[in-house]
């Protein structure tokens, strides 16, 4: 057995190796296709053109290669003044079949008459620019460009459909009935035509004149139509022996094929789409992740111009505070050297309480004279008044003034002993022994020779 | 009553004779059976690969 479509030699394989062709779809698809043409002569026949389009371009979507019925095609469209689709077709159907094809007469013959073939082609062409202007709603220019195209092509559906159109713009229901009827003469079932006539008389019938009539009036198109009912008649029982349920097959392959368009033209659109949203939500949040690490630099560009500032503020504040302190040790100063003729105790504790450090060499050499100067002079005249409180018996008095004494006194200082004694006198009064022995054992270890270390030695003994 | 947008959206301009020869070359309309070809075609690259 040979494949029907390339003619390889496939024997009892189901689809052909050379051309993927599965033979029983490809005969069934021509027999459906050659249906298609019959259906839509019988239409052409009835005076149906808008039917028997619809059917011949049907008959091509199954069988592209069906020249007969682009022949037939060919032959309506050029009835109707749509002379470019009926070359195109006739052209396509010389390519397909080059020998006994009318198709080439039906060229042949344009070509010679070419005058009429330039008044179709204007016609077509201010039918174009009629429906541009229709578009802009210049609905008077369209008028005069459509009137001029039936004028030129008589038979121009499409141009007839749209100067009714025209008209029921412009509210003119004589003309339009008068255009609709024109049309329906020519196609008696033109689905524009009668939708209109509804529309300008919705109660009434149609005219018997332009009802759909069961037999074709001989026109020279139809005349010349050669008939292709007779086609493959053969094919047919063929199949219905091969395959019963053809209708059920059909509708299989239809849905397959709806598949396929699916796959190949609405799938790629709508992954586009969904990678481009991506892609613009990748861009939005790299976008904001960036403004984020700007604000994020920002902020830390704050921080540490915010820490430089502090440093340097405490920086500022320390230095300040020195100058402070400074100058506050200046001024204690200038109060001990005022203080130290009229006040020396007081002087001599202000300096006692001040901090040195610091001071600049100048001042600080002041300071030593002024410390050398005061803590003697003080330590003595508090070891008196702490010998006079003691004396008065006053023993809280005279500690006070001794400790002071004990204070400023140097180490070496004539009066250490007897300091010490009184000091350990004034404890064992208060009932302090332990004090008191502390006081006697200083003086008789560190200051032997002094007026009270034997007095110190009796007390220690006596305590003991 | 028509609507006008609806109305006009159902005309289409015809093919002109100047349009004709490009019309043919970019003929891409496929038939049945060059989409049943497509099909098989693509299955098949699919199992190759």
């Amino acid at each position: 057995m040979n494949c029907p479509n390339c003619d390889y030699e496939i024997g009892n394989l189901a689809v052909c190796p050379n051309c993927n062709i599965d033979p029983v779809l490809f005969i069934n698809t021509g027999n459906i296709s050659n249906r298609l043409y019959n259906k839509g002569l019988q239409q052409v026949n009835n005076q149906d053109i808008g039917g028997a389009i619809e059917s011949l371009n049907k008959s091509l979507e199954f069988n592209k290669n069906n020249y007969v019925a682009r022949n037939l095609l060919g032959l309506i469209y050029y009835e109707v003044g749509r002379i470019g689709e009926a070359l195109r077709h006739w052209i396509i159907s010389a390519s397909i079949m080059k020998t006994n094809n009318p198709a080439k007469d039906y060229i042949d013959e344009l070509q010679e008459s070419a005058r009429t073939l330039e008044r179709y082609a204007d016609a077509v062409n201010m039918y174009n620019q009629a429906l541009e202007y229709v578009i802009q709603k210049s609905d008077d220019m369209a008028i005069i460009q459509l009137k001029k195209a039936i004028d030129l092509s008589p038979k121009f559906i499409e141009a007839m459909n749209l100067l009714t159109f025209c008209y029921l713009i412009q509210k003119d229901k004589s003309n339009s009935i008068t255009m609709i009827e024109r049309v329906l003469a020519i196609d008696a079932n033109n689905q524009i035509a009668l939708r209109y006539y509804n529309e300008v008389n919705p109660s009434s019938r149609l005219p018997a004149a332009t009802r759909p009539r069961r037999q074709a009036s001989p026109n020279v198109v139809l005349e010349s139509q050669p008939s292709y009912s007779h086609l493959n008649p053969k094919d047919k029982k063929s199949f219905g022996e091969y395959f019963p349920f053809a209708e059920i097959i059909s509708f299989v392959v239809g849905c397959i094929c709806m598949a396929a368009v699916f796959y190949v033209l609405v799938m790629p659109s709508r992954m586009d789409s969904v990678t481009q949203a991506l892609d613009a939500e990748k861009s939005q949040r790299t976008a904001a992740e960036q403004t984020y690490l700007q604000q994020v630099k920002e902020k830390d560009n704050t921080i540490e111009e915010q820490d430089s500032k502090i440093k340097s503020l405490t920086s500022e504040n320390q230095t300040l505070n020195a100058q402070l302190t400074l100058q506050q040790k200046l001024q204690d100063l200038e109060r001990v050297q005022s203080l130290s003729s009229s006040d020396p105790e007081e002087a001599a504790d202000l300096i006692y309480a001040m901090d040195p450090s610091g001071l600049p060499s100048d001042t600080l050499a002041q300071y030593g004279e002024l410390k050398d100067e005061l803590y003697p002079k003080v330590a003595q005249s508090y070891y008196n008044s702490g010998i006079q409180s003691y004396n008065a018996s006053n023993y809280d008095e005279a500690k006070n003034y001794l400790e002071k004494s004990l204070l400023f006194a140097e180490e070496d200082a004539s009066f250490m002993g007897n300091l010490y004694y009184y000091l350990g006198r004034v404890a064992e009064a208060n009932s302090d022994i332990i004090s008191a022995k502390n006081y006697y054992n200083k003086v008789i270890e560190e200051y032997p020779n002094s007026n009270n270390a034997r007095t110190a030695q009796t007390r220690l003994n006596a305590l003991e | 009553m028509l609507d006008f947008k609806e109305e006009i959206a159902k005309y289409k301009p015809v093919l002109g004779l100047d349009d004709v020869e490009q019309s043919i070359q970019s003929d891409e309309i496929r038939d049945i059976m060059d989409l049943l070809q497509y099909i098989t075609r693509q299955i098949n690259m699919v199992n190759k690969e």
